[in-house]
């Protein structure tokens, strides 16, 4: 193991190169305001964003190689995990997945709930139901949607998709990477804790948007300003959780792994981590959506581009079937987030998969 | 008395003996009746006596199981029983019987069995070196012949400068190898604190625990928790991020003991064994709870511990799962005779899976009483209503009872 043990280092090692570099890059890098115009101008804006962002994407990409090689050599000594056959075993053809998936009674419940309020909605102003009344119906937000001058047809709306879910990706990854090994530190070291705990307290109840002046005014860029305080956003709620999840492994589970002649080290990887495992997911799937709730707000004040920018531009344009377009699409990719952070923790935590 | 010879030269290990020989072996016999459920070879008695089937059907506790559940009976006229009371020496490794219907046995004093068979001039020699064979291969069959703990005035304080608690004091107990040893009370006695001390977990403030003459726990010393000393917690402790197969293996496989593969075969013959063949890939979440206690004792007993410590093991369970756990784990028992020390509040249990049973006084916990347990094994729920098993809950009832109030009295909250 003296190989993977190295190759696990030199990963680390270039993962904070990494870091490094792409944080010095990108505190050089001014965004392209004002694109040259042409018919593309807003892909333009796209591209130059996702340039800009190839340095600081190398901070998740690293530690996402770096974990997935762990895996495989982890999988390669665990070869004949019963665990993992049985893993394995249950794994049906994709086709057959999606086709469950997508036509079962729940995915149908799903719909009509979806259908129901999308029904209220259209019938809101014909009904005159009190507040709903106001706002455009679906038909008119629709309309406006795919129109002449509608934000399906523009580059601006979908380089605004990119620009915000590489926000969202960034802020939440630097969250995952700081947050869960600070609060399996904290969860099992009461020394790191009793020194470090009440500082992150006292920070903690400051809302994330409340750090959003400061970070504008100390962040290199506007951008970092907006990625840090999604990190902000995520970042408390993960640690939290993953503080209560150690806490929460059964101490005679440990009892039991000693008992069965387990180490210090076998005690951590094999009982605590699997143990803090669901928690950490609770975290996740929580601070996911914090995310996205902050990532409106950093974007209609700092942000020059992204789908809440392009709400906020059209609030104060006063084109409200667009504002409703906005909302609808950070509901959706609220959701689709959502639903992938579910998705990686019942694959990564298969044994919960019966509840 | 000619039909008594003709049955003698029947039987196996008398064959080749001289006509002579088999006359005064004759003249020896005493032809008893025993009626059913009698039970021979009670621990304390002298067992002098070898014996011949002559009708019905015997049970050899102590090798039930072991052998597989037929053979540890004698049912066909010439088997033979207590074959330790022919040797010199060796009365005290005989096997209690329990007759299983109404039965005949010829009775022999098994020392003058022995200078009979030894004046026979042509074959007493071969007589008697087959029945030491026969013996070593009964005894073959009951292991663990290690695992005698050795409790000697511990005690344990916690917090010893400010609120000083004594949880366990001048507290002696004695397990022989092989033995169940049941420790009941009133809560917050000290079980659990002695449990933890002889895991491990904890340490005492005096006196020491010996393990086969090991020194395991003294104060300022504890022997880290081992694979020799496996505890089954209350709450049950398996890993539900395992399979039940991955469970079971945990212990050899991070221990280097075995190869993942070796280990799984390993386990899964032991699984098949006792009777859970079919879950191995399951994960616990999915299993009775009943199942997992199972599951959970297994994956102790694949170690070979010295020593099995199970601290209120079956709590959880409903009172009738828990009586089919019971019956359970004394099969489990006999396959493996490890020693056992158990925590309980349920009296029923103690006096039902006990050897010893050991009653503590509440806080600070001394030992009150010990009863032994005599009951003949293999134990069966039928028991639970006779008359010697309802004397031994009398008798540990007074014992506890009193204990219960004072704890109920000092409204003392249970120390884990």
């Amino acid at each position: 193991m003296s190989l993977a043990n190295a190759a696990k280092w030199a990963l680390v090692l270039w993962t904070l190169i990494c870091v490094g570099l792409g944080f010095f890059r990108f505190a050089d890098t001014t965004f392209p305001l004002n694109p040259p115009p042409g018919v593309h101008g807003e892909l333009h804006i796209a591209l130059q964003a996702m340039r800009a962002y190839q340095y600081w994407g190398a901070i998740w990409i690293a530690p996402a190689a770096a974990l997935f090689l762990v895996w495989r050599l982890r999988r390669e000594v665990d070869e004949d995990s019963a665990s993992r056959r049985r893993a394995v075993e249950r794994r049906q053809p994709v086709a057959t997945r999606v086709r469950k998936a997508v036509f079962n009674v729940h995915t149908l419940r799903g719909a009509l709930g979806v259908l129901a309020i999308l029904i209220v909605w259209q019938l809101a102003q014909p009904l005159g139901i009190p507040i709903i009344k106001r706002i455009p119906p679906l038909s008119e937000v629709v309309s406006r949607f795919f129109d002449d001058r509608g934000l399906f047809w523009r580059d601006k709306y979908w380089a605004g998709w990119v620009i915000s879910l590489f926000r969202i990706f960034s802020g939440f990854m630097l969250a995952l990477l700081i947050g869960v090994p600070q609060g399996l530190a904290w969860g099992i070291s009461r020394t790191m804790k009793a020194v470090s705990f009440p500082v992150f307290e006292i920070f903690r109840p400051i809302p994330p948007l409340a750090f959003l002046p400061a970070a504008i005014y100390l962040m290199p860029t506007a951008e970092l300003s907006i990625i840090f305080v999604i990190f902000l956003g995520a970042y408390f709620t993960i640690v939290i959780n993953t503080i209560n999840g150690v806490y929460n492994v059964d101490k005679s589970m440990q009892r039991a792994a000693l008992s069965l002649g387990a180490r210090r080290g076998d005690i951590f990887w094999r009982i605590i981590f699997p143990g803090t495992l669901p928690s950490i997911i609770t975290g996740a799937t929580v601070g996911m959506g914090i995310t996205w709730m902050v990532l409106v707000a950093a974007e209609m004040i700092a942000g020059r581009s992204g789908i809440g920018f392009l709400t906020w531009e059209s609030y104060t344009a006063g084109d409200i079937p667009q504002v409703v377009v906005g909302m609808a699409s950070m509901g959706v990719g609220g959701a689709i987030c959502s639903a992938v952070i579910w998705r990686l923790g019942v694959n990564l935590t298969p044994w919960r998969r019966l509840f | 008395m000619q039909a008594l010879l003709d049955f003698l030269g029947r039987v196996e290990i008398f064959k080749d003996l001289g006509r002579e020989t088999l006359e005064k072996i004759a003249t020896v016999c005493e032809e008893k009746r025993l009626p059913r459920g009698t039970i021979v070879y009670r621990t304390g008695e002298t067992p002098d006596y070898f014996y011949i089937l002559k009708q019905g059907a015997v049970s050899h506790p102590g090798l039930l199981g072991a052998r597989g559940s037929s053979d540890g009976l004698a049912r066909t006229p010439g088997d033979l029983f207590g074959l330790a009371a022919v040797a010199e020496d060796m009365r005290r490794r005989v096997f209690t019987v329990e007759c299983l219907e109404d039965t005949t046995v010829y009775a022999i004093n098994g020392a003058r069995l022995r200078e009979i068979v030894k004046l026979d001039p042509s074959t007493g020699y071969a007589v008697m070196q087959r029945f030491a064979g026969l013996m070593a291969k009964a005894e073959g069959f009951v292991p663990a012949r290690t695992g005698a703990l050795s409790i000697r005035n511990a005690g344990k304080i916690y917090d010893p400068e400010g609120v000083h608690v004594i949880a366990v004091e001048d507290c002696s107990v004695e397990v022989p190898p092989g033995g169940i040893c049941v420790v009941v009370g009133p809560s917050g006695c000290g079980k659990t604190t002695l449990l933890n001390t002889i895991a491990g977990f904890d340490n005492l403030t005096t006196g020491e625990i010996h393990l086969d003459g090991d020194l395991i726990a003294a104060p300022g010393r504890a022997l880290k928790p081992g694979p020799d000393r496996i505890v089954v917690f209350q709450q049950g402790a398996l890993f539900p991020w395992k399979t039940v197969l991955d469970n079971v293996t945990y212990g050899p496989v991070i221990q280097g003991k075995m190869s993942r593969k070796e280990s799984e075969g390993h386990a899964r013959g032991l699984m098949e064994k006792v009777g859970l063949a079919g879950i191995e890939s399951q994960y616990p979440g999915e299993i009775s709870s009943g199942m997992r206690r199972r599951v959970e004792i297994v994956r102790a007993l694949i170690n070979d511990p010295k020593i099995l410590l199970l601290d209120e093991p079956f709590r959880a369970l409903d009172a009738l799962t828990k009586s089919v756990m019971h019956e359970y784990l004394l099969e489990l028992y006999d396959l493996s005779h490890k020693t056992i020390f158990f925590i309980t509040h349920d009296l029923e249990e103690a006096i039902f899976l006990a050897d010893v049973v050991v009653i503590m006084t509440t806080r600070p916990g001394r030992v009150k009483k010990l009863i032994s347990v005599d009951l003949p094994r293999p134990r069966t729920y039928r028991m639970l209503t006779s008359k010697r098993f309802l004397a031994f809950k009398q008798e540990t009832i007074e014992g506890v009872h009193e204990e219960a109030l004072k704890a109920f009295e000092a409204g003392e909250r249970e120390l884990a």
